[in-house]
């Protein structure tokens, strides 16, 4: 029993779609039949009261009521179907088939009632073939296709041999019609031949129409879930800028997600040293060790790095073919093929670059950079937070041993006064009088000279 | 205990004056060295009964560096006919700073610590002390 598949890869997703669009072509088809029953009592009112066709009017009425009477049941079962969750879409598909069938039948009687062989109603089955061809699959098709070609021509047979009676809707000019080999040989062949073809046709198209889709959907799909990831790791990153100074750990968590969210080998962050003559490797994720030892971009010698710094999106379609890259010998041997790269800027300026590998040539797309810009910009603003922290964490450190300092200084002369002034007032150097003990009790902080320290 | 004789080792001209009062009125000889290089010498050519020594003069570590030069376990080692000198150290670290110093033998190889600023009776009791031993 094959439900309504669950949501998970983009093929998935495409037949979940196709199945719905079936499920709603169902409902779409008993409510036409409505129409339909009602259309054949009208039409049979019309042509018996009003023209005066000599039709079994009440045989015509039994059939239109018949269908309205099925239509009926059909709606009350479809509403069953619906109700159940999830979808089983495989009794949607006998639904349909027996309503084609019953049409069949119904179609048959129509047609033995309105004159068999010369009865205008055979041509409605043509619609019949296409809605069939439309709703099932191409051997489903077949199947009733031959099964339609199979009722008339019976039907025919029949009355022309006489087992079923035979209609005249046209009077009894035509009284030998129904039995002419001819004439029933070409009507038999020619219906045959268009109900085929018709089916043919319908089935074809209808199946390209909805393997079109199907495709579509699945390119779309993963555009959508490539496009998503990528938010995300914007995401991350905007969080990763405002969870953590630690620069460090803001540039391993940036490299590891582009790496991801890209789905290449790796990714590198670059910071460019206080002289601003070369790129020193801050972050890698993906690349051996071999390859991240090779050394600093020096700028003199690598021209792409200085173009990147200059604020163009660098994008290296095939590393063998490049002439612009410092360590091209040790990109071969890595693996690489291709490589993406984007600066980082500062209120400052360029502070470096980021830069993605892949071992396929030619991976990088004009969205690829647009989002590897993306990124750098938030990498940027997470540097310059991390770099103004440490900053801060330095000024405070000095300032903190500044502070020591001072107080270190400002103690040694304060406790040499302080002990000059015990001397003195202890009388070692000479006694004292009684002002002069004044004097220096008023000199020393109050109560100072009490202490017994 | 008559002239018994105190070197003191410190950079500060004011604190020496005043330690040196109290000291003399209690008997005792007092001599004085103005920094590290110049205590070591006297050290040699007075073999003094006591050396009072600030913790820090012209460098942090200075008076560190001097008691470890002193009681250098070596017997090699040229003062080592004045290791057994007593040491009492001078600091203001305990009351500017809540670390707190105590003798050790590897490392502050001294006997004793005194702080500043110095009460001039804590001095000479201090001093006493650790010449009877």
């Amino acid at each position: 029993m094959n439900q309504v598949a669950s949501q998970n890869t983009p093929r998935q997703k495409a037949i979940a779609l196709v199945e719905e669009e079936l499920v709603s072509s169902v409902v779409w088809f008993v409510r036409i039949r409505w129409l339909a029953g009602f259309g054949v009592l009208a039409a049979t009112w019309f042509a018996t009261a009003v023209l005066n066709v000599p039709l079994p009017a009440a045989s015509l009425y039994a059939i239109g009521i018949a269908i309205l009477l099925y239509n009926a049941i059909f709606h009350v079962v479809l509403q069953q179907l619906l109700r159940a969750k999830p979808l089983r879409i495989s009794q949607f598909d006998y639904l349909t088939k027996a309503q084609i069938g019953l049409d069949w039948l119904a179609m048959t009687a129509l047609i033995h009632f309105s004159g068999g062989v010369e009865s205008p109603v055979i041509f409605y089955f043509f619609f019949h073939i296409i809605i069939a061809a439309i709703l099932l699959s191409p051997r489903a098709t077949l199947f009733f296709a031959a099964m339609a070609t199979l009722l008339v021509s019976g039907t025919i047979w029949l009355e022309c041999a006489g087992v079923l009676s035979h209609i005249h809707p046209f009077g009894a000019a035509d009284a030998a019609l129904h039995g002419n080999p001819v004439f029933i040989f070409g009507v038999i062949f020619f219906f045959t031949s268009a109900t085929f073809v018709a089916a043919y046709f319908a089935s074809t198209l209808s199946s390209r129409l909805l393997g079109k889709r199907e495709a579509e959907v699945v390119v779309l799909s993963q555009q959508l879930e490539r496009a998503y990831r990528r938010l995300e790791t914007l995401y991350q990153a905007a969080q990763a800028t405002s969870s953590t100074l630690e620069l460090q750990q803001v540039l391993d968590r940036l490299v590891r997600s582009t790496t991801e969210a890209m789905g290449v080998q790796g990714c590198s962050i670059w910071l460019l040293d206080e002289k601003g003559t070369r790129l020193t490797l801050g972050a890698v994720h993906g690349l051996s060790k071999v390859f991240v030892k090779k050394g600093d971009l020096v700028l003199e010698r690598n021209p792409l790095a200085r173009e990147v710094l200059a604020g163009k999106v660098i994008a290296i379609g095939d590393v063998v073919t490049e002439t612009r890259l410092q360590y091209h010998a040790e990109a071969i041997a890595e693996g690489i093929r291709s490589m993406l790269s984007a600066r980082l800027i500062t209120k400052r300026g360029p502070c470096g670059l980021i830069r993605a590998y892949s071992t396929e040539r030619n991976r990088f797309t004009e969205e690829d950079a647009a989002f590897l810009s993306a990124i750098a910009n938030q990498s940027s603003i997470a540097i310059e937070n991390a770099l103004a922290y440490q900053t801060l964490s330095k000024l405070d450190q000095m300032k903190s041993k500044f502070v020591l300092m001072v107080t270190h200084e400002l103690r040694s002369p304060v406790s040499v006064v302080r002990s000059l002034l015990r001397t003195l007032s202890a009388g070692y150097a000479g006694s004292l009088t009684e002002t002069q003990t004044d004097m220096a009790a008023r000199a020393a902080p109050h109560g100072f000279l009490a202490n017994a320290d | 205990m008559a002239n018994e004789k105190i070197l003191i080792i410190d950079d500060d001209d004011d604190l020496v004056y005043a330690m040196r009062l109290p000291l003399e009125a209690a008997g005792f000889k007092v001599l004085r060295a103005a920094n590290g290089d110049e205590g070591l010498k006297k050290v040699k050519e007075v073999n003094p009964n006591l050396i009072i020594l600030d913790v820090m003069m012209d460098s942090t570590t200075a008076g560190f560096q001097l008691s470890l030069t002193l009681r250098n376990p070596d017997p090699k080692s040229e003062y080592a006919a004045f290791s057994k000198i007593p040491i009492l150290m001078l600091t203001a670290i305990h009351s500017t700073t809540p670390l707190r110093f105590g003798p050790d033998k590897d490392f502050l190889p001294v006997d004793a610590f005194i702080e500043k600023p110095i009460q001039p009776d804590t001095l000479v009791a201090q001093v006493r002390k650790l010449l009877k031993k």
